[in-house]
């Protein structure tokens, strides 16, 4: 009897390891790239076959808008495509590059968002830098080449051209976005007589005149996440170097200028300006609560970019707001009013492993319909990449600051690999000491340089 | 002499196989499903990760690779930013160190007390501090970031609403209390695991030791001091190297709550943070790209190596102690 039961026994536990440890069969879309050369290392295996039919994962970060639209056309979606359901898997925004990379190596999805292809690895600077994600995902072949796919041809060629690599497009550029401006609440500006800045001193005097009042939050943003506060001392450059910026980035990554030069402490000047009149406890305010703040309405600016239109619209907004590009401290030599810097947003790409890759391009071919893509720029209030008409205000409000705009410095600066913490942080708020951080604007240069210095040193002795 | 012993050997052999309760060979397959985990869990990827550590593979499945010996170890010594690596060493070794005693200290008051027979209602109250640890890094850092936000958590309307600090600090991305509050809140996940074990070595201690002891006119504090410590300590020594090990190797919670930014990157955070991207994640607290498995994998190894050699150390110290006692 008790051999009995040590057999029972041992065959209950063998067979529970065994349903435990044994990988599935399945052939689901599996692990795998386009064949590519393998020195020493593994095979690349042979493409999984790809369902004609079934659901299709769009993988994207949270943009509430976004989201909601996307989840709108489900349905319709499906009535067009019949063999295809549409899925829209959300994840937060800054979490989006490690679930893009487990799920394109999961094998598991069929569109992933991506924002812009930008600061590529090149040969000027392919010592000082790692190759972004998104060139790894096209060198390694896991993204298709949309270039020929018939959907692309609806849209402004001439911006899907300014997101190619080596001649090809790897993405569908839905959206282009503005985001170097400041939300502002028009009822508190016309209340205190006030004008939409257009120059750097103007829009001092405009926060100093809103301090004086008391009544009302000078200027806020997300900056618990950092990049939202961030992206304004890119906005500051580009206010005032506009595509100057590109040189600065990669004389800044090479040595040939300084962070304490008078150019770039220009920049730190501004953002310790623009910090003073941030509210108290800025940086522990969290990006996702930041838009309902503002939609209280006593708040006079908030910083965030244009996207955040509907976010403030939906948090019950019940006064009228506008969106105003940061200006610079000079005007500019183009006698227009200040400018946007822009970015490509959302931009969908298909994985070369994608389980359903023939509904991805279903997806692709139906988010480009004409009615279809007019909705999605309605709602979500970004700038279109398709030449339509739109109906929403607050977007073509937008027009005067987008008759010259420049790519945004974001896309030009780097930071050798390897850099310190200062570096890194080169253009960081949350290190100034008036938000709480350790160094003055001039100390915060200094220290970059230091950092960018011993990292140009490192790098040079890894390669000797 | 030697005819008895082996007839002693025999006695005993005999003895120990009569008190089985299963045959040898049924506990060996039962130990199948165990060992099987463990080999391909835990030991493969361990060995695999050594020779990844030697390569430059990016961790996309099928993309080419190839070995480029000590290159990553190189590039980790020589490249990493010396003193924000020195800077991430030393938050290791303080996140490790703060949460190991005070992690075990306050585990053990909460199983003495817990532990107490007069106390109403203590199962109740041993699942409620258990609880935490059942919870994933994803909630309790959830949970942490709403306790700690800013302008409407508690900790920052209690701070100036009730301590009337007029600027109260945003805690989580403060360069002076963001660790501290990932270690706390570290410790409060984990506090439950370490409590349990010491429960389970107090209820093995006999009660009459008790009642002899305070029949002897000993104070609650010597009985504690004198007869509980000794008698727990090998959960202690337990409890300790688990404690240590667990932080040395963590980097979810630092993940979820800052990211490894506000000078909280430890080793754990960095390797994970080069294997799959992450921003504020470095020592340096700057962002890396991910995707350079074979470089992680070499942080790894560096992990690995200060792990061993700390719980050696420690595991040394406490047998001493243990013998001591």
């Amino acid at each position: 009897m008790k051999k009995i039961l040590a057999l029972l026994l041992a065959a209950v536990m063998i067979l529970a390891a065994a349903c435990g440890t044994a990988a599935p069969a399945s052939n689901d879309g599996g692990e795998k790239p386009a064949a590519e050369e393998n020195e020493g290392g593994e095979q690349a295996e042979e493409p999984a076959a790809e369902a004609a039919s079934g659901e299709v994962h769009v993988l994207t970060w949270s943009n509430a808008a976004t989201v909601d639209f996307l989840n709108s056309i489900v349905e319709d979606f499906h009535a067009a495509y019949p063999d295809y359901t549409l899925v829209i898997d959300e994840v937060p925004s800054g979490e989006i590059d490690q679930v893009i990379q487990t799920r394109i190596t999961a094998g598991n999805v069929d569109v992933v968002s991506f924002q812009t292809f930008a600061k590529p690895q090149e040969d000027w600077n392919k010592d000082q830098i790692d190759k972004p994600a998104w060139q790894q995902y096209i060198d390694e072949g896991f993204l298709e080449d949309l270039t020929d796919k018939e959907f692309m041809k609806v849209y402004n060629q001439n911006t899907l051209a300014g997101n190619e690599y080596n001649g090809k497009r790897y993405s569908l550029n839905i959206f282009t976005v503005a985001y170097t401006g400041l939300f502002y609440n028009k009822a508190i500006f016309e209340e205190l007589g006030l004008e939409v800045p257009k120059t750097w001193d103007e829009f001092i005097a405009v926060c100093d005149k809103v301090k004086e009042d008391g009544r009302y939050t000078v200027l806020s943003a997300g900056a618990a996440d950092q990049w939202p506060l961030n992206m304004f001392s890119n906005a500051i450059m580009s206010a005032n170097y506009q595509d100057g910026m590109k040189e600065m980035g990669q004389k800044l990554l090479t040595g040939e200028i300084k962070h304490t030069d008078p150019e770039i402490m220009l920049i730190y000047n501004c953002m310790e300006q623009f910090a003073s009149y941030l509210e108290p406890g800025v940086a522990g305010i969290s990006y996702s609560d930041a838009p309902g703040r503002f939609a209280l309405g006593n708040m006079a600016m908030y910083a965030d970019g244009a996207w955040s239109a509907a976010d403030i619209k939906n948090a019950g907004a019940e006064f009228d707001f506008g969106y105003f590009p940061l200006p610079g401290v000079e005007a500019r030599a183009d006698g227009l009013d200040p400018q946007y810097g822009i970015k490509y947003d959302l931009s969908f790409a298909v994985p070369t492993n994608a389980p359903v890759k023939e509904g991805a391009f279903a997806f692709l071919e139906y988010i480009s319909r004409e009615d279809v893509y007019t909705a999605f720029a309605n709602a979500v209030g970004m700038t279109p990449t398709q030449d339509v008409k739109l109906d929403n205000e607050f977007l073509n409000s937008l027009s005067d600051g987008l008759q010259a705009p420049c790519i945004n410095a974001e896309m030009y600066i780097y930071a050798p690999k390897g850099v310190g913490e200062y570096g890194s942080a080169q253009f960081s708020f949350l290190q100034l000491k008036a938000l709480g951080g350790p160094f003055t604007g001039a100390e915060l240069a200094e220290h970059a340089d230091e950092d960018f210095e011993a990292a140009r040193q490192a790098a040079e002795s890894l390669n000797d | 002499m030697a005819s008895s012993t082996r007839e002693q050997k025999k006695l005993m052999k005999k003895m120990t196989k009569e008190k089985r309760l299963f045959p040898v060979w049924a506990v060996v397959l039962c130990m199948v499903p165990g060992l099987l985990h463990y080999i391909i869990f835990r030991l493969y990827p361990s060995f695999m990760t050594a020779i990844y550590s030697f390569t430059d593979i990016s961790g996309l499945p099928g993309t080419s690779w190839k070995f480029v010996g000590w290159a990553n170890y190189k590039e980790f010594f020589v490249l990493q930013n010396t003193r924000d690596l020195k800077a991430a060493l030393g938050r290791t070794a303080i996140y490790s160190v703060v949460v190991t005693l005070v992690q075990n200290s306050i585990a053990l008051v909460m199983a003495v007390i817990l532990n107490a027979k007069f106390l109403r209602g203590r199962n109740f109250a041993r699942s409620i501090f258990f609880m935490p640890v059942i919870l994933g890094a994803a909630v309790v850092a959830t949970m942490w970031k709403l306790i700690f936000s800013t302008p409407t958590g508690p900790i920052y309307l209690l701070m100036k609403d009730v301590l009337k600090i007029e600027n109260p600090p945003a805690i989580l991305s403060s360069y002076s209390y963001a660790f501290p509050a990932v270690i706390a809140a570290q410790i409060w996940q984990h506090m439950g695991y370490s409590m349990v074990i010491f429960l389970a070595s107090l209820q093995s201690i006999p009660e009459d030791l008790y009642e002899a002891s305070r029949i002897d006119g000993a104070s609650e504090f010597q009985i504690f001091w004198r007869i509980t410590i000794p008698l727990v300590w090998s959960a202690i020594t337990v409890n300790t190297l688990l404690a240590i090990i667990g932080s040395l190797q963590s980097y979810e919670l630092i993940m979820t709550i800052t990211r490894g930014g506000f000078n909280t990157a430890t080793l754990g955070m960095m390797v994970f943070a080069t294997a799959f991207g992450g921003g504020g994640a470095t020592a340096s607290g700057g962002s890396v790209a991910g995707m350079r498995q074979g470089y992680a994998a070499a942080e790894s190894m560096v992990l690995f190596a200060g792990v061993l050699v700390v719980t050696i150390i420690s595991q040394t110290i406490m047998n001493k102690l243990e013998a001591e006692r």
